[in-house]
């Protein structure tokens, strides 16, 4: 009896429902209408002699898992009503704007304080770095989190946006101007420091260089949330189910965007860290796009393991060729890319970059298995 | 050989569509009453997860054979109902003759040929 009355099954239920309500793949009359069923279920269970908890139990079971559901729920098709779709654009349009302000005033504002605490030293790059990244990661979390309808922030966006739209987007006009005004004046200052770093003579004149890379994260994250927004719309997939699934040219090419992407930020992190040698950034870059092609093929079912370690690897082999090609072409002297065993130093990092990739995929799917 | 007496899932999905309508025809019914009504008469050998069959009446409604309204019941627990619309009743008609093709195509292959001796 004492485990029974321990059961509580409200509060079972709303565990379990929070749970769906986190995936996001549900609207809130879909998850009214699992609960309704989940009830009767074992309203039903309990009068053939169940006790409450065996009922949910059972229930919740026959329902089917949240990956099972999630999954089938994602492949409807979720169609926007018309006329909300043009004020869905300008509210996006809205919300990077205030993003960009934001991390504008946070990482300028940030490095100016830094600056006149730690002055010109190591630890306020550093601060400076990790100030940037935590913005971005901020940004992606908040982003793909809080504005789900699930999300209290978010269900208050869709009730505005279905009850008040012109509300909603003077709410947020007004935030843009607040926003721009912080982000003027945080750039002002910024620049500031920027030209008294060049009267001081500093040693480590890198704020600039720093901004550059949070930039590109910057503009990277919005990229990455779009195409985990438009792709739904698109595919009635998401990203990675998608990646899973994409036919090869379409792989060589996100894989080329990959590593244009990864060897952008190794420039500019090559720049702060050891600027004197700029090669080994190619290796680098290399290497980190080879392991994240593998690692996000590996949960492929169409390709085999070898296919897959081509197909990680033929965008940097067209990436090559390009660079060569155009080398050749605008260049006199020798290019690098011939010199000093590069080709080799180049694809055997890819190679080594595809094989941890894989070994990750591999874990990853083993504990995708388990669980 | 538990596997053997479940039908296979393919089968199962691609049955769901006739199934439904055919139960939101006889009158308008929510989502748990459709799912026990399938189980019994199946006698519990079409075992398949309850929740997806929301996904197929959300694209039922989609393609306008279905349509949905909340309704209280008498323990005051908010339940979806569903109704067949004309649409819907002619899929069915459709899908009725469908299956009975290849019903009356299997069964044809299947009945053992008369024996010459």
């Amino acid at each position: 009896m004492d485990s029974q009355s321990q059961f509580n099954l409200t509060t079972a239920v709303q565990t379990w429902l929070s749970r769906f309500e986190q995936s996001g793949s549900f609207t809130t009359d879909e998850l009214q209408e699992l609960t309704s069923h989940l009830l009767d279920s074992i309203d039903d269970l309990q009068t053939k002699g169940l006790s409450q908890q065996e009922a949910f139990l059972i229930a919740s079971q026959r329902l089917g898992s949240i990956d099972l559901l999630d999954q089938e729920f994602t492949k409807l098709s979720r169609s926007v009503p018309q006329q909300r779709e043009p004020v869905l654009l300008l509210l996006g349009a809205l919300c990077f704007i205030i993003s960009k302000n934001i991390s504008e005033i946070i990482t300028e504002y940030g490095a100016v304080w830094f600056a006149s605490y730690w002055g010109d030293t190591r630890i306020t790059l550093l601060l400076d770095v990790s100030v940037c990244l935590v913005t971005l990661v901020g940004l992606q979390l908040a982003g793909m989190r809080l504005v789900r309808q699930s999300h209290r922030l978010g269900q208050w966006f869709f009730h505005q946006l279905n009850q008040y739209p012109i509300g909603l987007t003077l709410i947020l006009g007004s935030f843009v101007g607040l926003t721009a005004f912080g982000a003027y004046f945080a750039e002002h200052s910024f620049i500031d420091l920027l030209t008294m770093t060049i009267r001081k003579q500093w040693i480590n004149q890198q704020f600039n260089h720093i901004h550059h890379i949070c930039w590109l994260g910057f503009y990277l994250t919005w990229l990455l949330m779009f195409l985990q927004v438009v792709l739904p719309y698109a595919t009635n997939q998401r990203l990675f189910t998608w990646l899973e699934q994409a036919p090869v040219g379409w792989l060589v090419l996100a894989g080329l965007c990959v590593f244009t992407c990864c060897l952008g930020l190794s420039i500019m992190g090559m720049r702060i860290l050891a600027p004197e040698d700029g090669i080994a950034r190619f290796y680098l870059s290399a290497g980190v796009c080879c392991l994240l092609s593998s690692v996000v093929l590996s949960g492929s079912p169409r390709y085999t393991a070898f296919k897959r370690l081509l197909i990680s690897l033929a965008p940097l082999l067209v990436w090559y060729i390009l660079a060569l090609g155009t080398a050749i072409i605008s260049e006199e002297r020798p290019s690098y890319l011939l010199l000093d065993w590069f080709p080799v130093n180049f694809f055997v990092s890819a190679i080594v970059g595809a094989l941890a990739g894989m070994w990750l995929g591999v874990l990853k799917n083993r504990s995708r298995a388990a669980v | 050989m538990a596997s053997q007496e479940n039908l296979n899932k393919e089968l199962v999905a691609a049955a769901m569509v006739p199934l439904v309508l055919t139960i939101l025809a006889q009158q308008e019914n929510y989502g748990y009453e459709i799912i026990r009504q399938v189980r019994e008469l199946s006698g519990g050998k079409l075992d398949l997860a309850e929740g997806t069959l929301y996904p197929v009446l959300r694209k039922l409604e989609q393609r306008g054979l279905v349509e949905s309204f909340w309704q209280t019941a008498q323990n005051d627990r908010q339940r979806k109902y569903y109704r067949l619309k004309d649409q819907g009743r002619e899929t069915l008609a459709a899908e009725r003759t469908n299956w009975n093709l290849v019903n009356q195509l299997l069964q044809h292959l299947w009945t053992p040929n008369p024996s010459l001796t």
